[in-house]
Formats: C-alpha cells, sequence, structure tokens
C-alpha cells in the first residue's frame, strides 16, 4: 500500500513537470537571453521551428537612429550546418554571406560565421557571433537561412528531440561527421528551432 | 491490492486531466478559438517559411526621445469603447490599440493613462484568452512601479514580450498578427495626428513616411493568413492605408554599403521615400478613417 501511494506521489509530482515540457516552444530560445546595456531586445526578434533542408526567410524593417546588433542561434540537431545571408533591400546587396560554422578551422572574428563561436584571445572568453547594422535611412533587412541537410550518427540523433534546445552551441566536436554506412538522418528527427535574435540601441551620432 | 488497483488508476487519470485542462487557456471558448488559430496557421500559410516580423509599438514609439514629438491627451482610444467590441476580431485588434496607447502613456512617463490602459488591456487579454500573461507578479510591478518614465516603458514592453511569447507557445498567430495590426495602427494615428503642420524637415514627417516599410511588410503578414475571415476583413479595412502609402515616392539613390569605424554595416543608403504635403494630407484622412472604424468597431 505505502508503495503505491509513492507512486501515486511520483505520477502527481511528475505530470505537470513531463505537461510543461511538452508546452516548450522555440521562444524559450529567446526567452533566457538578456540583452547587455545600452542595448534592448527588439520585439521582432523571432525564433521558429525549422527542418533540415528548407529555406527561411525573415524580413526585418529597420528604422535610422537606431543601431541593430543581429544574433543566430539553432539547435543541436542541426550541427551549424546553415547558411545566412542578409540583404539590404534598399539596394538589393548582400551584406552578411556566412556559413553556420567553418569546416576545418576556428573563427577568427566574430562575424565570419552565423553559429560557431570565437575565442577573443584578449577577453579570454567565446564570443557568440553578431552582426552590427546603422541604417543611414529606414530600410528593410531580409535575412535568409538555409538550413542544410545533414548526416548525423544515429545515436547522436537519438539524443535530440522536438523539445530538445540547446542554448549554447556546443564548443567541441565542431566537425561534421564522416559519411559513413549507418549514418542516416531520421526525417522526424531533423527539426529544431532556429532564432533571429535581435537587440538595439540608439545610434551613437558621432560614430561615423 | 489488486482490487484498490482501480481507485488509484482513476486517480491518476483524473490527475492527467486536470493537469491537462490547466496546462490549456481555462476555458472552452478559448480553447476553440486556439484550434481555430491553429489549423488556420496550419492551412493557410502557402509561404510558411517566410516571416514577416513587425516592430512593437514599444519600439516603434521609441523615437519619441529626441523630443521632436509631444504627448497629445486624448488621442489615444477611449477606454469607455472597450464595450464596442463583442467580436474576437475586434478584441484582439483592439487589444493591439490599448497596447500602443499604454507604450503611448509610458514613453511619455504619463503614470495615470497608463494604468488606465493597462486595466483595459489585462480586461480584454481574459477575453482573448491570454489572461495568464497578467500574473499576480505582473500586477504588482505594475501597481508598484515608480512615476518614472524608463520603468513604464520597462513594464509595457515586457508585457509586449510575454504576451508574444504566450501566443507564440499556443500557435496563435492569427492573433498575433491581429494585435500587431491594431498597435501599428494606433501608433501611425497618434503619431500623424500628432503633427499639425506638414514640414518637409520634421524628422517626424520622414519617420512617418518610412511607415511605408512597416506597411508592406503588415500586408505581406496578413496575406500570408488571409484565409482567416478576420484577416481578409482586416485587409480590405487597410488596403485604403496601403494605397496612400503606394502613393509616396521612393527615391533611389547610387549608394553602396559600407562599414562604420565601430564595425557596424551601413545600410539603406540606397533609397529614400518622399512625402509630400498631399501624401501626408491623404495618410492623415485614411489612418483616422481606418482607425476609426476599427476602435467604434465600425468595420466589414
Amino acid at each position: 500500500m505505502k508503495n503505491i501511494f509513492k507512486f501515486l506521489l511520483v505520477v502527481l509530482v511528475s505530470l505537470p513537470l513531463g505537461l510543461q515540457a511538452q508546452n516548450t516552444t522555440c521562444t524559450d530560445q529567446l526567452k533566457m537571453r538578456k540583452p547587455m546595456a545600452p542595448y534592448r531586445y527588439n520585439t521582432a526578434s523571432k525564433s521558429a521551428m525549422c527542418q533540415t533542408g528548407r529555406k527561411y526567410e525573415f524580413v526585418l524593417p529597420i528604422t535610422k537612429g537606431m543601431d541593430y546588433r543581429i544574433q543566430f542561434f539553432a539547435s543541436t540537431v542541426f550541427n551549424n550546418n546553415i547558411d545566412v545571408k542578409i540583404i539590404d533591400m534598399s539596394t538589393g546587396e548582400v551584406v552578411v554571406n556566412v556559413p553556420g560554422k567553418l569546416q576545418d578551422d576556428e573563427p577568427k572574428s566574430p562575424q565570419q560565421t552565423a553559429l560557431q563561436e570565437y575565442m577573443d584571445l584578449k577577453r579570454n572568453k567565446f564570443i557568440h557571433p553578431f552582426f552590427d547594422f546603422t541604417p543611414v535611412s529606414s530600410t528593410s533587412l531580409k535575412i535568409m537561412i538555409d538550413v542544410k541537410e545533414v548526416e548525423v550518427p544515429q545515436e547522436q540523433v537519438q539524443e535530440y528531440s522536438y523539445s530538445d534546445y540547446d542554448y549554447e552551441q556546443p564548443r567541441q566536436n565542431q566537425t561534421q561527421p564522416a559519411k559513413e554506412e549507418g549514418y542516416a538522418v531520421p526525417v522526424e528527427k531533423n527539426k529544431g528551432c532556429i532564432s533571429v535574435y535581435i537587440i538595439d540601441r540608439e545610434t551613437e551620432e558621432d560614430t561615423f | 491490492m489488486k482490487i484498490k488497483a482501480t481507485p488509484i488508476c482513476a486517480i491518476v487519470a483524473a490527475s492527467a486531466l486536470m493537469f491537462q485542462s490547466c496546462a490549456g487557456d481555462g476555458n472552452n471558448q478559448n480553447n476553440q478559438q486556439q484550434q481555430q488559430d491553429q489549423q488556420q496557421t496550419q492551412t493557410s500559410q502557402t509561404n510558411e517559411n517566410n516571416f514577416y516580423l513587425i516592430p512593437s509599438p514599444e519600439d516603434l514609439f521609441a523615437f519619441t526621445k529626441d523630443k521632436n514629438l509631444q504627448f497629445v491627451p486624448g488621442l489615444t482610444n477611449p477606454v469607455e469603447n472597450i464595450d464596442k467590441y463583442i467580436d474576437i476580431k475586434s478584441k484582439e485588434i483592439n487589444f493591439g490599440t490599448y497596447t500602443a496607447d499604454m507604450a503611448y502613456s509610458a514613453a511619455f512617463g504619463k503614470y495615470q493613462e497608463s494604468l488606465k490602459e493597462f486595466k483595459v488591456v489585462r480586461q480584454l487579454s481574459d477575453a482573448i484568452g491570454i489572461g495568464n500573461v497578467f500574473n499576480q507578479s505582473l500586477v504588482n510591478r505594475i501597481e508598484n512601479v515608480k512615476e518614472d518614465r524608463d520603468s513604464l516603458k520597462q513594464i509595457s514592453s515586457d508585457i509586449y514580450y510575454d504576451i508574444q511569447n504566450f501566443l507564440d507557445s499556443k500557435n496563435r498567430a492569427k492573433t498575433m498578427t491581429l494585435i500587431s495590426t491594431g498597435g501599428w495602427l494606433e501608433f501611425l494615428y497618434i503619431v500623424v495626428n500628432s503633427v499639425d503642420k506638414y514640414d518637409a524637415e520634421n524628422p517626424t514627417i520622414q519617420r512617418i513616411a518610412d511607415q511605408k516599410i512597416i506597411c508592406d511588410n503588415l500586408m505581406l503578414r496578413l496575406e500570408q493568413q488571409q484565409s482567416d475571415p478576420a484577416i481578409k476583413t482586416t485587409i480590405a479595412d487597410l488596403t485604403p492605408l496601403k494605397d496612400a502609402f503606394g502613393e509616396l515616392t521612393v527615391e533611389k539613390n547610387q549608394s553602396s554599403v559600407s562599414t562604420g569605424n565601430n564595425g557596424a554595416i551601413k545600410v539603406g543608403g540606397g533609397m529614400k521615400i518622399k512625402m509630400t504635403e498631399n501624401n501626408f494630407k491623404k495618410i492623415k484622412e485614411t489612418i483616422t478613417s481606418v482607425r476609426n472604424n476599427i476602435t467604434i468597431n465600425n468595420v466589414k
């Protein structure tokens, strides 16, 4: 009888936790980030459920008088295997065109990749890639994200599910796994969150 | 022992149901609304991989700091209008107008006005199934907020952020679009009606002209969800405004992208939106008519 009550207690305690986990969404990738002053969170930030082999576009209006910083975050299921392009809609010019990670090297600046962290030796810390924009006139930025097909070892894939979101990008094991027999991406496992995190601040007039 | 397992299972099943209902919005009407929204989101987005981002009213009013805009009492949607919102569409879109009013009052540090608008926003939030956002801790923050601009702005911003996250987590894209629409319309109405006379040199005039970019983005977002009847009628409501902005001239400049001293990429140099006095008058007339029809709920 005592055991049954123990079991019941465990079930009652774990039920709401389980339901809470079910309700976890991509927005959680944004929720836990706090901008450092003088930057403030821009509500146009968006986190969306994305799938390998698909392309996504985010159209962001930006206003003269504000400086914008854009960062990208992706679930580990994508293994940083995305390409990011940003187009200035006023000129049609591609102003950013970077991969999620470098294949055989470590990034030398925070603008070299979209996701792979850069080691700032002066500050002795990892910096997540960011892209700064100052509009001289109000315009839109078109952010294009190409989520590449990726082959991941079966056992690695099984670690992730729809509700698994990694908030920090892994710093180790950045290389893509070798193509071998038995490596496959189950269709139901290749979804995850990609976040376009935007922060802004008033433009510093004397910058240019 | 085997016999006693049956009531225990029943308790467990009942608990599961109880928790499941707690995880929802709290009442059947809201659940139905949510299901409807989810269906619309799934079926209507032909280009579902495109996201048209719309700034919040708090972000839109950020420029008030430059002192070119003065607070004009009486421009906001009267709180008494809340009784006119019977259908879901008018409730959702006017939730957006009151959110913008709250951001406007907060941007100018108008504590009493903000408080009044907050109460209406909270009242409407229950009606559209997002009352969960306004938890006791948020209410306490509002009641104890310091009467200064930054604290008010922070709360206004936090409310919008929580609403956005809540709706995202419930896949209620349509509701978020209607709220964004109401917020942007109210912002535009307030700013346009805060300018007495057209002056090409007034930076606020340029800011109004620049709203063409947001108008275009908003229309694209609405069109993405147009299989929803409420969204379809909203597109019709906004079409005169889209047409008025469509008359603005976009001046193309020969400009290439460069990088500033701080490493920031300078963008936007390729075009400038021009607004003449006639354009301004037409936009003022149109936004006033569109916004008033929405706030007195005299729309299709």
